[in-house]
């Protein structure tokens, strides 16, 4: 490999085009028309560091994975030099990079595929969800933690609007038994709620916190259920048919 | 307790539910109607279930509204995706829709939200620092993006130092990218293993419930005594 090779291989490309180190080692393995089993790792670290000397004059961001990349492929040109012990049959630091890049390559031609693939089902237009009526029970979806805590978020982002901390005035504490008792009478009124309704009904941040746990210590005994009809639909909160009363709360939580 | 066993024994007859329409001619309007007005794939149990008929019956109206839906007069198809069957416009009204119905920008996976997708689809069940040992980079954003997107979800937690959280693919993902199970997904040799020990996994009861694909020999017979039946009865 010439200089003129190392030059020819730094067309001014696009850098947020990679995806990753990985992805900017495999580009130039293909500009140099060498194998990922037999990297010319001199040649190769030199072009790599060219890059990332190409991003900082133009002021892109580089990210620190890109230069723990480059300091790695110094490590193993150096490691390269030095003689390796006698016997030694670890892999070597060269097989362990080609290990990682033939990995890394086979997902990101798996990635390729799934993208022509998205591309041409975009073009299938499915039926738009339909809302059915509020009464029946229709296709829901499961609502996991990460939406739970969205929504919470969300109420008490709410709460901060319509509440400037300067009249926070009293402190007061509040009770999970004491909301779970809420929760059970406001769904035993309605059976089924928008759970940001509920939390907003809050008046203080830690009132609503107590709120919320209150809700996920129902849903852990089977109580409650949490669901929203749609995906970034309304989380709403409905009464099982498991048997539990204020009374219980009351028993279970003293 | 003795009382109980005898009075059901003696109402069984009387209790036991009516039989399963069989006849596939019958139940055909109704299945179009129920797979016109659901957005999400719906499984062949839940079809059967619905029309309280049989699982042959449902597969051989599925198979012949497939079959009729294949015609180049249609501008819909009948597509099996998800373990389920749901109506889908052709490819070819897409640029046509998307003037109609306004719609400009459509919103693209990223090439990195694409890799980090591919490597939990292969691996699952995967933790994010398993991720990102293949991506080389840092992936907790992507993830983020693919969790709103559902595609993928946690799966548990990994019983190692930290537990960090597993995650998995959802069946949005086999919607969107047209499987009809993660053992559709495409396989490269050398991932064949990875893959074998996933799907083991991933044989949950739901997607085993004694679906018959209408392609079957024993379904195809079934449409046509059910329909040389239907001729003969007036």
């Amino acid at each position: 490999m010439t200089d003129e090779t190392a030059e020819r291989a730094l067309p001014p490309i696009n850098i947020s085009a990679f995806a990753g180190p990985f992805d900017l080692l495999l580009h130039l393995i293909r500009v140099n028309q060498v194998s990922i089993t037999d990297i010319p790792i001199a040649e190769i670290t030199e072009q790599y560091t060219a890059y990332l000397e190409t991003m900082r004059e133009l002021d892109l961001d580089v990210a620190s994975e890109y230069v723990a990349m480059a300091a790695e492929l110094i490590y193993i040109k150096s490691r390269m030099l030095l003689p390796r012990p006698s016997g030694a049959t670890e892999e070597s630091p060269l097989e362990d990079l080609a290990r990682r890049l033939a990995e890394y390559e086979r997902y990101k031609d798996a990635a390729e595929t799934f993208h022509e693939v998205d591309v041409l089902r975009a073009g299938l237009w499915p039926r738009p969800p339909t809302s059915p009526p509020p009464s029946a029970e229709g296709e829901t979806l499961e609502v996991s933690l990460f939406d739970l805590i969205g929504a919470f978020r969300q109420a008490t982002e709410r709460y901060r609007l319509a509440h400037p901390a300067a009249l926070e005035i009293r402190h007061q504490r509040f009770s999970v038994r004491d909301k779970m008792v809420q929760l059970l009478a406001r769904l035993d009124e309605k059976r089924t709620l928008p759970l940001l309704d509920f939390l907003g009904e809050m008046r203080f941040r830690a009132e609503a916190v107590t709120a919320f746990l209150a809700m996920l210590e129902l849903i852990r005994l089977g109580v409650a259920r949490a669901f929203q009809r749609a995906a970034f639909g309304e989380i709403h909160v409905t009464r099982t048919d498991v048997s539990f009363a204020a009374a219980d709360v009351r028993d279970t939580y003293r | 307790m003795e009382e109980t066993r005898e009075s059901t024994a003696e109402e069984a007859p009387a209790a036991e539910p009516p039989p399963r329409e069989s006849n596939v001619r019958k139940i055909r309007p109704a299945l179009e109607a129920l797979l016109f007005s659901s957005s999400r794939p719906v499984r062949e149990a839940e079809l059967a279930e619905a029309l309280e008929a049989t699982a042959a019956a449902v597969a051989g109206a599925l198979a012949a509204l497939a079959e009729e839906s294949e015609q180049a007069s249609r501008g819909i198809r009948l597509e099996h995706v998800a373990g389920g069957w749901r109506y889908v416009t052709r490819p070819e009204f897409d640029s046509l829709l998307r003037r109609f119905h306004e719609v400009t920008e459509r919103s693209r996976l990223s090439l990195a939200a694409l890799e980090t997708l591919a490597i939990i689809a292969y691996r699952q069940p995967i933790t994010l620092p398993e991720i990102q040992e293949i991506r080389g980079v840092n992936s907790a954003s992507v993830l983020t993006t693919l969790l709103e997107k559902k595609l993928v979800t946690t799966a548990g937690r990994k019983p190692v130092v930290g537990t960090p959280f597993l995650y998995r693919t959802t069946r949005d993902f086999l919607v969107r990218f047209g499987l009809n199970e993660l053992d559709d997904l495409p396989k490269p040799e050398e991932l064949d293993e990875d893959l074998a020990a996933t799907v083991e996994a991933d044989v949950s009861p739901a997607a085993t419930t004694g679906e018959t694909s209408p392609e079957t020999a024993v379904s195809d017979t079934d449409v046509e005594t059910a329909e040389t039946a239907d001729e003969e009865e007036p």
